[in-house]
């Protein structure tokens, strides 16, 4: 298992747009996740008001709702980590590495492992992001009394990297399918940001169709992922909220990442490289 | 010692059988020449021997064994073009191969030292010229030393000099005991390296042997007399010519395998008959190989 994490290190550690990426999301995600209350300070001084709240006053990083709200956030940036993903399986394909490392001794399985493996490790080094600003913005906008929380509901970070995980190993097995870097992204974005949350919507809201239409949307695979963890901030409108992460979901969710993972490997070893 | 052997071997592409019923061996030592015009099977046969491409039937066997990852790792191997990662230096490059084969880091400074390109060691893939990277190439199939070399077409695109430093390298490998296989559409490559060959034409195989007896076949000798009647009548007694002809007052006879030009200078001598010129002359590969092609088209 080091050796082919080692593999991959070496294969990413000297290609610019690898980093270029990963600090990018690294800077995106904690600028995001730390401006909520600027946010809301401008939300004010433009006239908002939420049914009487003061904006300001919202607990957004109050422990332990500050992992729940975060995640929530951070999710929408996941497909820049994505592009990783895409680039790196692409490079192989175009530059013929993948061919070259079989033929040099390493197993399919070795080679597929070694990508799942640079997935775990991104998924986890978000997660661990994540985790360092949370603490970082809560500690400092927490009201001192939440302190006794802040290692609760840890799941959802938990959930987050298993999200950012699954959404990988999408975006490789369409990699694979495709072979075409440009493509995949483009498609990846199209279909994440446009087709199915447009489709989602039909399906829960089109009156004519059946109740079990409505159904659809949660098995859908970027939809199946936005259920793990599901908005927050209803929460501050005293609204019922669901404030875990249901088992159902789960299930789903790791449902497509079983296919994604098979099909990956069953189109690897299939196919002539 | 059998390094490898196949079993009817077979690919079919939609319409196309690009491989058929292929069965072959190969000994430890032989640097064996794979020969064909292109889109014979070449490459086809090469990637299913290193498990890239699928067999849709057949099987083969190296080292005795099924194909594995382990087998490969013995195996150093060029498919068609060298496969690197562009903005990797040679050195990060053989590093992962390294990891891949399980094999010292210390092996990197030696191979590129092998190969000439140590000095550009640090200098990325996409910055270097073609025989270059054919090069590191090469020396990426040594990393680990292995027993077993498979070249695919390493001087296609070369230039003159480019071709001559490779072929150099490939007899340097070759004196050094390894078997080589080695693909290839120039048949004066093949005469120039190889022991043994193997002809490919659609698919087939059309001849397995030896370059060495390949040649004897198509040797002639040369010789000539002031008087060309003393000598036409002695070399018509002559025992094992299997075929003569005259050019310019020139006798040009097919000799048997087991003949010398010695053989021939001592039949004359005991004749008396007083010859100005005689020279063996070698054959080529490539008469052999038309005549394959040829008797099968």
């Amino acid at each position: 298992m080091i050796r082919l994490l080692t593999i991959e290190w070496y294969k990413l550690r000297h290609y610019r747009p690898f980093w270029v990426l990963i600090i990018m999301y690294a800077a995106l995600s904690t600028l995001v996740c730390s401006s909520g209350m600027f946010l809301m300070a401008y939300l004010k001084g433009e006239g908002a008001d939420f049914r009487g709240f003061d904006p300001t006053m919202l607990p957004l990083y109050d422990f332990p709702d500050v992992w729940h709200n975060m995640t929530y956030i951070a999710a929408r940036l996941k497909i820049i980590l994505a592009f990783i993903i895409i680039m790196s399986i692409f490079n192989e394909i175009n530059h013929r590495t993948l061919r070259q490392n079989i033929i040099d001794g390493l197993s399919k399985k070795e080679w597929l492992g070694s990508k799942v493996l640079l997935m775990g490790a991104i998924s986890l080094g978000a997660g661990l992001l994540l985790f360092v600003n949370g603490l970082i913005l809560g500690l400092i906008y927490s009201h001192p009394e939440a302190y006794q929380y802040i290692f609760q509901r840890l799941d959802f970070i938990v959930a987050y990297c298993l999200d950012v995980f699954t959404y990988l190993s999408f975006a490789m097995m369409l990699a694979l399918i495709f072979r075409k870097g440009g493509l995949v992204i483009v498609g990846l974005l199209m279909y994440s940001a446009m087709f199915e949350p447009f489709l989602a919507a039909f399906l829960y809201n089109f009156p004519p169709l059946p109740e079990y239409a409505r159904a659809i949307p949660d098995f859908l695979p970027v939809q199946s992922l936005r259920n793990l963890i599901q908005v927050p901030f209803r929460r501050f409108l005293l609204m019922e909220i669901q404030e875990f992460i249901p088992l159902k979901t789960l299930l789903i969710a790791l449902t497509w990442l079983t296919v994604y993972l098979r099909v990956s490997f069953w189109l690897l070893s299939k196919r002539d490289i | 010692m059998t390094i490898l052997e196949t079993n009817k071997l077979t690919k079919q592409y939609k319409r196309l059988t690009a491989l058929n019923q292929l069965d072959f061996d190969i000994q430890k030592g032989m640097v064996f020449g794979l020969l064909g015009p292109n889109g014979s099977g070449k490459t086809t046969t090469l990637g299913i021997l290193l498990s890239v491409l699928k067999a849709t039937s057949g099987t083969f066997k190296w080292f005795g064994q099924p194909p594995s990852p382990e087998s490969r790792k013995k195996i150093g191997a060029i498919l068609e073009i060298p496969c690197f990662f562009p903005y990797l230096t040679a050195v990060q490059n053989l590093l992962v191969i390294s990891k891949i084969k399980d094999c010292p880091p210390s092996a990197i400074d030696r191979s590129l030292r092998l190969v000439g390109l140590y000095e550009r060691r640090n200098d990325p893939f996409k910055t270097y010229s073609l025989g270059m990277k054919q090069r590191l190439a090469i020396g990426a199939a040594l990393l680990v030393d292995p027993p077993v070399l498979i070249l695919d077409e390493p001087t296609n695109g070369l230039d003159p000099q480019g071709i001559v430093e490779i072929r150099e390298l490939i007899k340097d490998i070759a004196a050094s005991g390894k078997t080589i296989i080695l693909a290839s559409h120039l048949l004066d490559e093949v005469q120039k390296l190889c022991s043994h060959f193997m002809v490919l034409q659609k698919g087939k195989k059309r001849f397995q042997g030896s370059v060495a007896e390949a040649l004897m076949d198509h040797r002639s000798f040369e010789v000539a007399a002031d008087d060309a009647e003393q000598l036409r009548n002695a070399l018509s007694d002559f025992k094992g010519v299997q075929q003569m002809k005259q050019e310019d007052g020139i006798f040009i006879l097919t000799p048997e395998q087991h003949l010398t030009t010695s053989d021939l200078s001592r039949f004359l001598f005991d004749r008396q008959i007083v010859i100005n010129h005689l020279v063996e002359k070698s054959g080529s590969l490539e008469k052999q190989f038309l005549r394959i092609l040829q008797d099968h088209d």
